[in-house]
């Protein structure tokens, strides 16, 4: 489930008023996700959640619920 | 062996007929044979080893990758097998290039100093199959792509001969499944032969055509200049793009035929609207492969780097792409080019779209034409270094593409001038007919893409029978009678 934190900086870093997300959602179906923003989506989220992604980590994500998943893995260790 | 000679097609009627007659559990071993057979026939056994060696590297190793869980120990393994096949690649490509370069190093700062230039290989294939090999074991490290516990398909899935060549680079979660299900149908073999033909078609008729404009200004420069020069870059434009694209085609055509669809490489690239839409345009799974395998990765890695890191990773990914190309300090230098303009992009993005926020109607649309027109000029400027023989010709083109002694109403003062500056000292009828072709060319694409079809034979494939045998028989006559058989290389099978 995405937390409203997390959607929150994705529209934020988008530029986007809203736009509806969940766990299955791909970086491709969101407007404005390329690979430019990708990065500094990335750098948000570990900047909000005071986390630190791997870069294997980040390569694998496939869909928003992975990265909810290792904000949560690594908020909780 | 290539696609456009008899061998081939003997080759390939044996292989169907084998195919026909082999149970499916034993059809890789067909095409397998036919691999090898295909791949020998270039009179080079040292790139069949190689080819044995990388599949056995490749397919131990991912074995390994897949079996350890300790993320160290499989860290250690996957690096050590890409340095592995990354220094088989550098020792059997590369080593000349380098031993001449650091001899030049040392002549120019007075060292007394060389080292032994070994000669240099036919590597023909090499750069293809070890970047899929390469593919692979990072699907297998990163993914959840399950290894391949049958040598036979890994080996199959490197060496398939309608793609070893010059590709498509297949990623194995797109191939390797295609290897287990291999069939020859009516269908299949219709449509395969609607593409080869296709594909057959730009080499022949088209790209070949043209070189001869593009090589009698690139084989001597300094015998041309202004116009001359433009003319021939965009002669080498178009048949670089038929000549690979042409090749595509065939091997995708081969390969439908036993029922397997390989990876389009090409989506009209001379359409696109910037340098980031050509390259998604061209070589298309080149570029994937770039993109995913080197670019993503050093652009999370410098991500606190913002924008210079995107645009870093950016040089670095293609700095490989131009080494990738070719042993030799052009395709370094065009690597480098298409690099920074890359790495521009990064920064002149926001910038257009603040120019552009207010723009509507016909103004946008003719930005958008000047768009694709500057960056057609932005890649053939790339292509000088491409075609060019050496640095200093490339220079030599550049400066004199634009000097006042190539252009003006002089150039049409006589009968020999104009056949000089604009006809690249060919006859007229040759230019008529190269013309004539590339115009019939460019409304196919234009009708497929309207339509939007990928392939000719889909495009074909609701239409009136009269219609599509119209077009396969003007096809097949333009390629018996208009084609060029002078040069039968394809161009890059050279990198």
């Amino acid at each position: 489930m995405l937390s409203e934190r997390l959607k929150h900086v994705i529209l934020r870093e988008l530029e986007l008023d809203d736009f509806t997300m969940d766990d299955t959602t791909t970086a491709n179906m969101v407007p404005g996700w390329d690979s430019l923003n990708h990065v500094r989506i990335i750098v948000a989220v570990e900047e909000e959640f005071k986390v630190h992604f791997s870069t294997l980590e980040v390569i694998r994500l496939k869909s928003l619920g992975d990265l909810q998943s290792l904000i949560d893995a690594k908020s909780s260790a | 062996m290539v696609f456009n000679s008899l061998e081939f097609v003997g080759l390939l009627i044996v292989t169907i007929l084998a195919t026909l007659a082999a149970p499916s559990s034993i059809r890789w071993l067909v095409l397998s044979i036919a691999s090898v057979l295909f791949y020998a026939a270039l009179g080079a056994l040292y790139l069949l080893a190689i080819l044995l060696v990388v599949s056995f590297l490749s397919y131990c190793f991912g074995l390994i990758i897949s079996k350890v869980t300790q993320p160290r120990t499989r860290k250690v393994t996957f690096w050590l097998s890409t340095f592995g096949l990354i220094a088989i690649l550098v020792w059997c490509k590369y080593l000349p290039f380098l031993g001449e370069s650091i001899n030049t190093l040392c002549n120019w700062s007075g060292l007394n100093f060389a080292v032994a230039v070994p000669e240099p290989l036919v590597t023909i294939g090499m750069s293809y199959f070890i970047f899929q090999a390469l593919s692979y074991l990072f699907d297998l490290y990163v993914t959840s792509l399950s290894p391949e516990r049958h040598f036979g398909y890994l080996f199959l899935y490197l060496g398939f001969f309608p793609k070893i060549l010059q590709g498509p680079i297949e990623r194995g979660e797109h191939l390797l499944p295609q290897l287990r299900t291999v069939s020859v149908t009516y269908e299949g073999l219709r449509a395969g032969l609607v593409i080869f033909a296709w594909g057959l078609f730009k080499k022949v008729v088209i790209a070949d055509r043209l070189s001869v404009f593009a090589d009698a200004v690139y084989g001597q420069p300094h015998e041309f200049s202004g116009i001359s020069l433009l003319l021939a870059t965009y002669a080498y434009a178009f048949q670089l793009y038929c000549d690979f694209s042409g090749y595509t085609d065939m091997a995708i055509g081969v390969a439908r035929m036993f029922g397997i669809t390989l990876s389009p490489n090409f989506n009209r690239p001379y359409l696109a609207n910037s340098v980031i839409e050509f390259w998604r345009r061209w070589h298309m799974t080149f570029s994937r492969w770039i993109l995913d395998y080197i670019f993503k990765p050093l652009q999370i890695k410098w991500r606190h780097a913002a924008s210079l890191g995107v645009a870093g990773a950016l040089i670095v990914t293609f700095l490989v792409s131009g080494i990738w190309h070719g042993a030799g300090w052009s395709f370094v230098c065009w690597g480098l080019l298409h690099g920074a303009y890359m790495a521009t992009s990064v920064f002149w993005q926001p910038v257009r779209k603040k120019l552009l926020s207010g723009w509507s109607g016909s103004r946008l649309m003719v930005w958008g034409y000047g768009r694709v027109f500057v960056t057609f000029n932005l890649i053939c400027l790339g292509w000088v270094l491409f075609r060019s023989s050496s640095l200093s010709d490339a220079w030599y083109v550049v400066t004199h593409m634009f000097s006042a002694s190539g252009w003006g109403l002089h150039i049409l003062s006589s009968k020999e001038s104009i056949r000089h500056y604009l006809l690249l000292g060919q006859g007229f009828d040759d230019a008529l007919l190269a013309s004539l072709v590339v115009c019939i060319f460019a409304v196919v694409s234009w009708t497929r893409s309207r339509s939007g079809f990928d392939t000719l034979d889909s495009y074909l494939e609701d239409k009136p029978l009269i219609i599509r045998w119209s077009i396969y028989y003007a096809v097949i006559l333009a390629i018996i009678f208009i084609g060029d058989y002078q040069t039968s290389e394809f161009l890059y099978m050279r990198f």
